[in-house]
């Protein structure tokens, strides 16, 4: 038997044909004639109406986001003993995980409204690349900064430097094979391992988070890469 | 310049009524599904649209399928979302891997794609076949994805990955099975 290719050209090919078997097989039995409440036409109305979209909502979602922090402050003894999550706090944030089955959320909390303002992104490049590795991709956000280096076998180094917001939420992957904690600086490396060989590193300082991803790297130079 | 940012504004705001008008039963569909009660179901589609609203430089062609499958995938996940925050995510966690984007079987239906392929991808957990729809059929890249899912690149990358590797197993057994 011919060995299946799963290639990139094959997917964008072969992708939009499923989608759309998909979406088709989805419009069937949809029900046109439903009723929707009165409340959700008028959120929606309010919704589709709100003048000065962009800067509206970003302002009543960023009032939200500090009133759910302040709520989340005060309901996080509960939280912590009702739930698996846990909390702990690092320098200026407090993280919350909270563990599912196949992912992690983690959420993050400023203990006081103003202290998220207080900071500027500051890029911070890794003093140390394992040897044979040149950057390929610079990446540079509002509150995330990236840098991708590659080697000759086409291995890549991801790196993130990704600023902490009040309620900031991230998932990440909890299926990896091991996991490695290693105390650095005045924090703790995570390194999560998986079947393919590839690391997945995260690491809490200041005001940041920072992540390494990586196809083929050992332990050693995930901790001189963070520790420096 | 104010003048110019103003159109930009009720342009988007037309824009998302247009999504409003012509999805709104589809994506409340989608919701119902998860949620299963009428009134979480029209919050769920409420949020979806407030997100969408954030994502409107995502969105070009109002009527094509990147479209309708964008606005698909936030609705899904927020209801999941929702759904995950009501409930022990634990104890119906295969619930929700069942749900689909409606009975089977799939193979039934009019498609230019081979029986096989359709059926591997079907048995793609759904996390990896989201990524994978919003990768090669919508075109976003890893970035744009990592934003509207609200998962880091570097899981998406990974889930991309593996996901390549669950579909290559399972092509070779429908090919398998088929030649069987």
């Amino acid at each position: 038997m011919s060995k299946v290719k799963v290639t990139d050209e094959w997917l964008y090919e072969t992708m939009p044909l499923i989608d759309e078997t998909l979406i088709k097989k989805l419009k069937k039995n949809v029900d046109y004639e439903h009723e929707f409440s009165l409340d959700f036409e008028m959120r929606m109305k309010t919704l589709l109406t709100e003048k000065h979209m962009d800067s509206s909502r970003k302002n009543k979602v960023l009032k939200m986001n500090r009133m759910a922090a302040g709520m989340a402050m005060v309901i996080l003894v509960t939280f912590v003993t009702a739930t698996s999550a846990y909390a702990y706090k690092i320098h200026f944030f407090l993280t919350i995980k909270t563990a599912w089955e196949d992912s992690a959320l983690y959420t993050y909390l400023f203990p006081s409204n103003e202290e998220d303002d207080m900071f500027v992104f500051e890029n911070i490049k890794p003093c140390y690349v394992p040897e044979g590795y040149r950057q390929t991709a610079e990446k540079e956000g509002d509150l995330l900064y990236s840098i991708i280096y590659q080697d000759e076998a086409e291995n890549q180094i991801i790196w993130d430097q990704q600023m902490v917001t009040n309620s900031l939420f991230l998932i990440f992957d909890n299926e990896y094979q091991w996991m490695k904690e290693i105390p650095i600086n005045d924090g703790t490396l995570e390194i999560f391992g998986y079947d393919d060989g590839h690391t997945v590193s995260y690491y809490e300082s200041q005001n940041y988070i920072f992540m390494i991803t990586a196809d083929d790297i050992s332990i050693e130079q995930i901790k001189n890469m963070i520790k420096k | 310049m104010k003048k110019h940012i103003k159109n930009n504004e009720t342009d988007e705001m037309e824009r998302l009524s247009i999504l409003y008008k012509n999805y709104r039963y589809l994506l409340y569909k989608v919701s119902y599904e998860i949620l299963k009660e009428q009134f979480l179901a029209e919050d769920a589609v409420h949020n979806a649209f407030l997100k969408v609203s954030f994502h409107m430089d995502k969105i070009d062609d109002l009527d094509s399928l990147k479209t309708m499958r964008f606005l698909v995938i936030i609705t899904k996940n927020t209801a999941i979302d929702m759904w995950r925050k009501r409930k022990n995510w634990n104890a119906h966690e295969k619930a929700i891997d069942d749900i689909n984007e409606d009975e089977k079987p799939i193979t039934e239906l009019e498609s230019d794609v081979d029986n096989c392929v359709i059926e591997a991808f079907y048995k793609l957990p759904e996390k990896y076949s989201d990524d994978f729809l919003l990768k090669y059929s919508c075109g976003y890249d890893n970035k744009r994805i990592s934003e509207i899912l609200g998962i880091t690149e570097s899981t998406i990358r990974q889930r991309l990955r593996r996901g390549k590797m669950i579909l290559k197993q399972e092509l070779e057994e429908e090919k398998k099975d088929v030649k069987g």
